[in-house]
């Protein structure tokens, strides 16, 4: 992002206090995550401070997301199970979720439908990289997508009305959510939310990654992430699980970031089966709705 | 840490012998029809299965496996089979979010490739269209999209079946209330008239967009015949060819398409592996092939 784009979200959004800030639970988890040096029993004690966060990561690890036969009872054989990655994955997507949980009906913006195509896209990427062979990229693929549109929810939530113009544009004149907000901000919500991610300490390569998920090619240090949260995106929206109405259509085997995925994959994509991947979308959407309900369910 | 298969407890499969088995033969089907029965499919799967099991008077899915893979019938088991796993039988407005597509990006995409060229031509194929549902689907549904602007476009229907019986019934152009389940009052009002026993015949000006004849699409001297096509539909009709024969039928589609021309299928077939030259363009609900403009 240029320094002229940088001062435009600060002039925009870096004044208003009621910015969501990270609880200080998900960042102590994102960085016991980061310390080689710490262990199971750390993140357990971490976890029961947050009153509802232990019973929401029992009941995630108790549902068909993950599919384990056997009951798993309490905090600690959760997080043996699961695994010290995959729990910062649940705290940090359990926080978010429920940090800009309020509804605006009738706003333009469907907060179910949004974090549908963020959860959709999540599962989509981490199934993405499994299928691709880039083992190493699962978790993170997982947060990405998560978080990847973020910022559309801070333009909604903070320049509400520009929000609405945005809208306006794309169903007017038939742009895409990308350059109509452009056209009405100068810049866009990968860059919005990325600079969001920035003021959370957010591990850089993530920061990147939002950044570029409309335009991998662009990234130095994130190709790959970017790439997969561009393909993800693009997939969720083929099954009809997009935020707001502005698909038209795309070619896999063309785009920038499959491109960069292949050269990458230890697998011969060539032979990458698409059309089944497609087909397989169902399933990954399913555990994704199910990831979301829970994380908002109420807290019991 | 990868998460395991979770449609095992909806199916209650979990993880048996059996499972394991429908599971093989769900990978086989794909590999011989490109048909594809996505896991939360398998229920229904089983069920179509376990008509051919009964039928074949065979114990298990296991049995019936080996029996697809080695009997000298097993090629002609393979025909039964895809008769189970699909119906036969068609309707007006059968696959929403395809025809949401067809209508939205394909067409929009086409006229204005069209309106480049200074043409005005648009040809739809339908191939395989059994008693004529989805071509007048398609003829009912450029009604509605171009209102009177029709008029400044020469359309082209066509439907083409193997079967003269289903063609007749095409060309006459009567359907019950089943074939109609899929479409709105709104619709029936204004391109059906109401007839004898509950039944409705289609309107005449809708029926004079679509032409009618017969079609082996293993016959090349007919497909030869064929030209400059806009859009194919062949949904659900490939899954009756071997994997062969089927590479050569969508090589004919893609030269009696039009650059810049559509071919749309089943929503649970896939040309993987069968085609070198159309684009797959992942759409908002469904796949579509694009030849190169
Ligand atoms: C399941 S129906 C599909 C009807 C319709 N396309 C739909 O999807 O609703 C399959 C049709 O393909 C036709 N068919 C099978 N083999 C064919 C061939 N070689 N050439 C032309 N049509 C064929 C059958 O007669 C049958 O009407
Ligand atoms: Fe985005
Ligand atoms: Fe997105």
């Amino acid at each position: 992002m240029t320094e002229d784009e940088n001062r435009i979200i600060e002039d925009t959004f870096g004044r208003i206090e009621s910015l969501p800030t990270l609880p200080s639970l998900a960042l102590d988890v994102i960085m016991l995550a980061e310390n080689p040096n710490s262990s199971l029993a750390d993140i357990a004690l971490l976890i029961q401070k947050g009153p509802s966060m232990a019973s929401k990561i029992l009941k995630i690890a108790n549902s068909s997301f993950y599919g384990y036969s056997r009951k798993v009872n309490n905090l600690q054989s959760a997080l043996l199970i699961l695994g010290l990655q995959e729990v910062k994955n649940i705290v940090l997507a359990i926080s978010i979720l429920n940090l800009f949980k309020k509804s605006n009906k009738g706003s333009g913006f469907n907060h179910e439908l949004f974090w549908m195509h963020s959860a959709g896209c999540a599962q989509v990427a981490r199934s993405l990289v499994a299928k691709t062979g880039l083992f190493e990229y699962e978790l993170e693929s997982f947060t990405i997508g998560l978080i990847h549109d973020i910022g559309k929810i801070v333009i909604d939530q903070f320049n509400h009305d520009n929000f609405l113009k945005i809208i306006h544009l794309i169903q007017q004149e038939n742009l895409t959510f990308l350059d109509a907000e452009v056209q009405v901000l100068r810049v866009n919500h990968a860059q919005i939310g990325s600079w969001l991610a920035q003021k959370w300490l957010f591990p850089p390569e993530l920061i990147e990654a939002i950044e570029y998920h409309h335009n991998p090619e662009k990234s130095k240090n994130s190709q790959i992430l970017s790439s997969v949260t561009h393909i993800a995106d693009i997939f969720c929206k083929a099954k009809d699980l997009s935020f707001i109405e502005e698909f038209k259509g795309e070619s896999i085997t063309d785009n920038s970031g499959w491109k960069i995925i292949q050269k990458k994959s230890s697998r011969n994509n060539l032979r990458f089966d698409i059309e089944r991947f497609v087909f397989e979308l169902d399933e990954e959407i399913a555990k994704a709705q199910q990831f979301i309900s829970i994380s908002q369910g109420s807290d019991t | 840490m990868i998460s395991n298969p979770s449609w095992d407890k909806q199916t209650g499969l979990d993880n048996d012998h059996e499972g394991v088995v429908l599971l093989k033969i769900r990978d086989f089907v794909y590999h011989k029809s490109g048909l594809y029965f996505a896991k939360n499919k398998l229920d229904s799967f089983k069920k179509r299965l376990s008509i051919r099991v009964e039928i074949l008077e065979l114990n298990s899915f296991e049995e019936y496996y080996f029996y697809l893979q080695n009997s000298p019938l097993g090629e002609s088991e393979l025909q039964h089979m895809f008769d189970c796993l699909t119906s036969i039988e068609t309707c007006f407005f059968r696959d929403i979010p395809q025809l949401n597509v067809f209508q939205g990006q394909v067409l929009m995409d086409l006229m204005n490739l069209k309106t480049q060229k200074g043409q005005n031509s648009l040809r739809i194929f339908s191939c395989g269209c059994a008693t004529g549902e989805e071509p007048y689907t398609l003829a009912i549904i450029m009604l509605e999209k171009l209102g009177h602007n029709i008029d400044q476009w020469q359309i082209e229907i066509m439907g083409g079946d193997i079967s003269s019986t289903a063609l007749e019934v095409a060309q006459k152009g009567i359907y019950n209330q089943y074939s109609l389940r899929n479409s709105s009052k709104d619709i029936v009002n204004r391109y059906f008239t109401p007839v004898d026993d509950g039944n409705y015949s289609i309107k005449e000006h809708v029926r004079k967009m679509v032409h009618f004849s017969y079609l082996n699409l293993k016959d090349e001297s007919i497909m030869g015949t064929m030209h400059s096509i806009d859009v194919i539909f062949c949904r659900n009709v490939l899954i009756y060819f071997s994997e062969e024969y089927k590479k050569t039928v969508v090589s004919q589609f893609y030269d009696i398409n039009t650059p810049g021309g559509y071919l749309l299928i089943g929503p649970s077939e896939s040309l993987f592996g069968l085609n070198r030259s159309y684009k797959l363009l992942l759409c908002p609900g469904a796949l579509v092939y694009k030849k190169q403009t």
